[in-house]
């Protein structure tokens, strides 16, 4: 019997679903079994719209159809907990399965502590995540950097370091380090985040540390709950998956694979927010200035929860129709989420003026957390 | 519509040069009559990318915009005087020896012509209001640029001297050589997100689908057999200019069918639009929601969105964006194809049996040259592709007029051009000039933007900006209620007072029903037929 705490390898004993997703298919094993045994109702995953760079979400009912989700898409630039918060209210006691990267977590995290989402209704199986590029950004580095056209290629992974394609006629990698220096890479907010492993999850899956003769065969899996403990005992009594323990030095080599993401973070993180020290409020002040309230920044955050009577209250920093936004626009959103921005970077993502606002954000929380115990009680992740 | 004939006097080719994120490239951006901040955000979002890698920005408005706001500098000049200041910019560029004289040369023509004229404006701040100082320093920082890039829009073409004001665009561009290669250009932004689309389906009355003309047999010949006609049965003459119909409704128009138009608030002079409508024997409506126009109809069809159906938004900078259904449309709406193509079965038409958008764009394909090449496939595809492309192997075009010209000759033409005061000007009886533009918080006539709540928050209704000085000087205070009125109708507003409008000049946004279309001027440019919305002289009162 899994028990919170277990590592262990894993793969599906459907020989299709082995070809098609990556390391053992476990993942996607794990949540068709979920489905079939009635574990969640419907299973919120990510599949491949249009090609390799549209990342699309799906929710699933039928198992057969996560076939489609199988295998990993790193120029998706999605969150998934916000999305799950707007159709709570539809869920009505259903319960959800869903696939996790650490942002994803996070979200889901801070919409429970604010009873937004009750998480006894949600399985979260983890995926673990060094980060995700821009559609356009990829397609843009892919031809510039790989000298490959982005059409042909048709996989990427991000691994050891290195960004890799597959393409037609070949395979390349190339160093983070120096795709990032050439302002390539990682959208910004991946770079600073140290939450690579999601183990605030039901189970925190990869291939990291999956080595020896089960490379690339088997998914390594840390049981982080009783629930996933649950549900990955249920899978292999059925005989969907199998598992054995994890090879001791698999272990290490996942540890350092992590430590050295950790240590890329920490760079990015002093090379970014060391940058505002001394600069902060006027940086703050030109590059907002730019805003013209499109709201995306709102819309798309995972902790910004908007009051429903806020077109009643009276106005007295933010004038509606005036654009660049008042000033207040911006500060008052950074203190609402001070000490619950996750650094998903979906604010900075989605802002058609160019505001680097994750970073600002991110910076507030880091640095407000070393300091001060938070208004909403230590969240379950440090980022 | 009628910017395509503007800018194709001075290249052969009406569209826009360059690609919006070419600005990228520039080493000076030049927005004349543009806001496209707010009118126009996803190419104000690479005006915004330009900003922020450091490439200054100057903006020539009447008004302190918002885009005028970001830029490095504001020109502020007398509204309607484009092309007095661009010939005095033209004059001290060629006084001080900084044309590019190679390209003229080599590319050009027309340089006498314009260099005589502009002599007669080498200082004319009486009519344009720029300090000579400005207009030497601005000539010179344009044309020592290495590259640089005018955008324009509705400021510069919503003019009875639009024409001639797009002209004096292409002149400063073919002047200083800053046409054919990254970074440069003459950059036209559009009205809407698919108005270059409508344009390049033959969505006008003298050409079909790639601008070919209708006066050419050839062309005539060759759309008779796509569309299974007999031979010699179309026309050889054209018909008239959207403005020019509302004018005809009733005589000798008897009919008129409107896709997406709400016409009684975005034309010019509303309650001559409201009498014209009322002429018509039988109006069609078709649109996704109810609008003010739809008053004036006998049938009203229920069209798609753009989430609930295929199709494609060609932008200005003519690159075909594929649109993809993502819902279904609600109730009994239907694909705006779809119901063209019922309509024209009941009608007994032949050629419309198309399954789905594809079909409907391989239809115009298949007898368009220009847009032969761009395949649905190839338009999946994230960069998408600029027209022209002839084949399917052709990789489209994304700047246009590299080495030659598209005019017969192959050469861009400058021409001498005078200005012209508009049509009405202010005078005793209506001192101020109203000018006219658009909001970031409402897409024309809010008949989809003001159901939002939060687009709805931020302007709820309309308002005027009007001048500080005149504001005191009538004693009104800001959001006191004002009464507007020109020779054509009246509206009432709430004021706005600041300098970003100068001494005597007014500003209202144009979304708004009984708004500041009750005030404009119908009067047309006399070779686009582009109605003066831009400038009308009335007057205000306080309203107690």
């Amino acid at each position: 019997m899994a028990k919170k705490g277990d590592m262990l390898y894993a793969w599906t004993n459907d020989s299709a679903l082995a070809k098609k997703a990556e390391c053992g298919g476990a993942v996607t094993e794990l949540l068709k079994y979920a489905l079939e045994s009635k574990t969640v109702d419907a299973v919120l995953a990510v599949t491949r719209g249009f090609d390799l760079y549209d990342a699309v979400p799906v929710l699933v009912t039928n198992p057969k159809d996560l076939d489609a989700c199988a295998g990993s898409l790193h120029c998706g630039t999605l969150l998934l907990s916000k999305l799950v918060m707007e159709y709570v209210p539809k869920m009505a006691g259903k319960k959800l399965g869903m696939v996790v990267k650490g942002c994803d977590m996070m979200g889901m995290l801070e919409l429970a502590k604010r009873k937004l989402v009750n998480l006894d209704d949600i399985v979260m199986v983890g995926v673990n995540c060094g980060g995700s590029v821009s559609p356009v950004a990829a397609r843009r580095m892919i031809k510039e950097k790989f000298g490959v056209d982005p059409d042909k290629v048709v996989k990427e992974e991000i691994d050891k370091g290195q960004f890799i394609i597959e393409f037609e006629g070949g395979h390349k990698g190339i160093s983070m380090d120096e795709l990032e220096d050439a302002g390539y890479g990682r959208r910004s907010n991946c770079r600073r985040c140290k939450v690579k492993v999601p183990r605030q999850a039901d189970l925190a899956c990869g291939n990291w540390g999956v080595i020896g003769d089960k490379a690339g065969k088997a998914t390594f899996v840390e049981v982080c709950s009783d629930k996933g403990a649950k549900l990955l005992d249920g899978a292999v009594k059925a005989k969907k998956l199998t598992t054995e323990p994890a090879n001791p030095k698999g272990i290490e080599t996942r540890a350092k694979v992590e430590n050295a993401m950790f240590k890329l973070g920490d760079k990015w993180r002093k090379r970014d927010f060391e940058a505002l020290r001394s600069n902060l409020w006027e940086t703050i002040a030109k590059e907002t200035g730019r805003c013209m309230k499109c709201g995306a920044c709102i819309a798309h955050c995972p902790v910004c929860v908007e009051r429903k009577d806020k077109y009643d209250q009276p106005v007295l920093m933010v004038r509606p129709g005036f654009i660049p936004a008042d000033p207040m626009f911006h500060l008052r959103r950074f203190a609402h989420i001070s000490d619950s921005c996750i650094n998903c970077g979906q604010c900075e993502e989605c802002c058609p003026c160019e505001i680097p606002l994750a970073l600002f954000s991110h910076a507030i929380r880091t640095e407000a957390d070393k300091w001060y115990e938070p208004k909403l009680g230590k969240s379950a992740y440090s980022n | 519509m009628a910017r395509r004939l503007q800018v194709s006097l001075s290249f052969g080719s009406g569209a826009a040069t360059n690609p919006f994120e070419d600005v990228l490239n520039s080493d000076l951006i030049v927005m004349w009559g543009s806001n496209a901040v707010e009118a126009h955000p996803l190419a104000g979002r690479r005006i915004m990318q330009a900003k922020k890698k450091g490439i200054p920005i100057i903006v020539l408005d009447p008004r302190f915009s918002t885009s005028a706001r970001l830029a490095d500098e504001w020109i502020r000049f007398t509204p309607s005087t484009h092309i007095a200041l661009a010939n005095s910019i033209m004059y001290w560029i060629i006084k001080e020896g900084l044309q590019n004289t190679a390209f003229i040369n080599e590319r050009t023509k027309g340089f006498d012509d314009l260099k005589k004229t502009v002599e007669k404006y080498a200082d004319c701040q009486e009519i344009h209001g720029v300090p000579l100082e400005t207009v030497k320093r601005f000539a010179r920082t344009y044309a020592r640029a290495k590259n640089a890039v005018i955008i324009y829009c509705l400021g510069i073409t919503e003019l009875t001297t639009g024409t001639d004001n797009v002209r004096s665009m292409g002149n400063l561009a073919l002047l200083t050589g800053n046409v054919g290669r990254p970074g440069v250009g003459v950059n036209p932004l559009r009205g809407q997100n698919n108005v270059q689309g409508a344009c390049d389906m033959g969505a006008y009355p003298n050409v079909y689908s790639g601008y070919q003309a209708c006066s050419v047999p050839e062309n005539r010949a060759k759309m008779e057999k796509a569309w299974g006609m007999p031979v010699g049965s179309l026309p050889d003459w054209y018909g008239s200019t959207l403005t020019e119909q509302i004018n005809e409704a009733g005589n000798p128009i008897k009919a008129m069918y409107f896709m997406g138009l709400n016409p009684v608030v975005s034309y010019p002079d509303s309650n001559h639009v409201k009498r014209q409508l009322d002429k018509l024997d039988f109006c069609v409506m078709q649109d996704i929601f109810w609008n003010e126009s739809c008053d004036y109809a006998d049938v009203v069809l229920p069209g798609t969105c753009f989430a609930e159906k295929d199709g494609t938004f060609t932008s200005g900078e003519r690159r075909i964006n594929r649109v993809r259904k993502a819902v279904d449309g609600p109730g009994e709406s239907k694909l705006d194809w779809e119901i063209i193509a019922l309509i024209a079965k009941k009608m007994g038409l032949k050629g419309f049996d198309w399954k789905n958008a594809n079909d409907v764009w391989d239809d115009m394909r298949a007898c368009t040259p220009n847009m032969f090449g761009c395949t649905y496939e190839k338009l999946g595809k994230p960069e998408s592709v600029h027209w022209p492309c002839p084949t399917v192997e052709h990789p489209g075009t994304p700047i246009l007029h590299i080495g030659k010209f598209s005019a017969a000759d192959g050469k861009g033409t400058m021409f001498g051009l005078e200005y012209r005061p508009p049509a009405e000007v202010a005078d005793a009886e209506y001192p101020f000039t109203m000018m006219t533009g658009r909001l970031i918080f409402h897409y024309h006539t809010r008949t989809q933007t003001d159901r939002a709540a939060q687009l709805h928050y931020e302007v709820p209704e309309s308002y005027v900006q009007m001048n500080t000085i005149d504001a005191k000087q009538m004693g009104i205070k800001e959001g006191d209620k004002v009464k507007i009125t020109s020779r054509r109708g009246e509206t009432i507003t709430k004021a706005r007072i600041s300098d970003d409008v100068a001494p005597k000049v007014m500003y209202m946004a144009m979304h708004f029903k009984d708004g500041v279309n009750n005030l404009t001027n119908t009067a047309l440019d006399p070779l686009s037929k582009m109605p003066e919305l831009k400038h009308a002289a009335v007057k205000v009162e306080k309203v107690a």
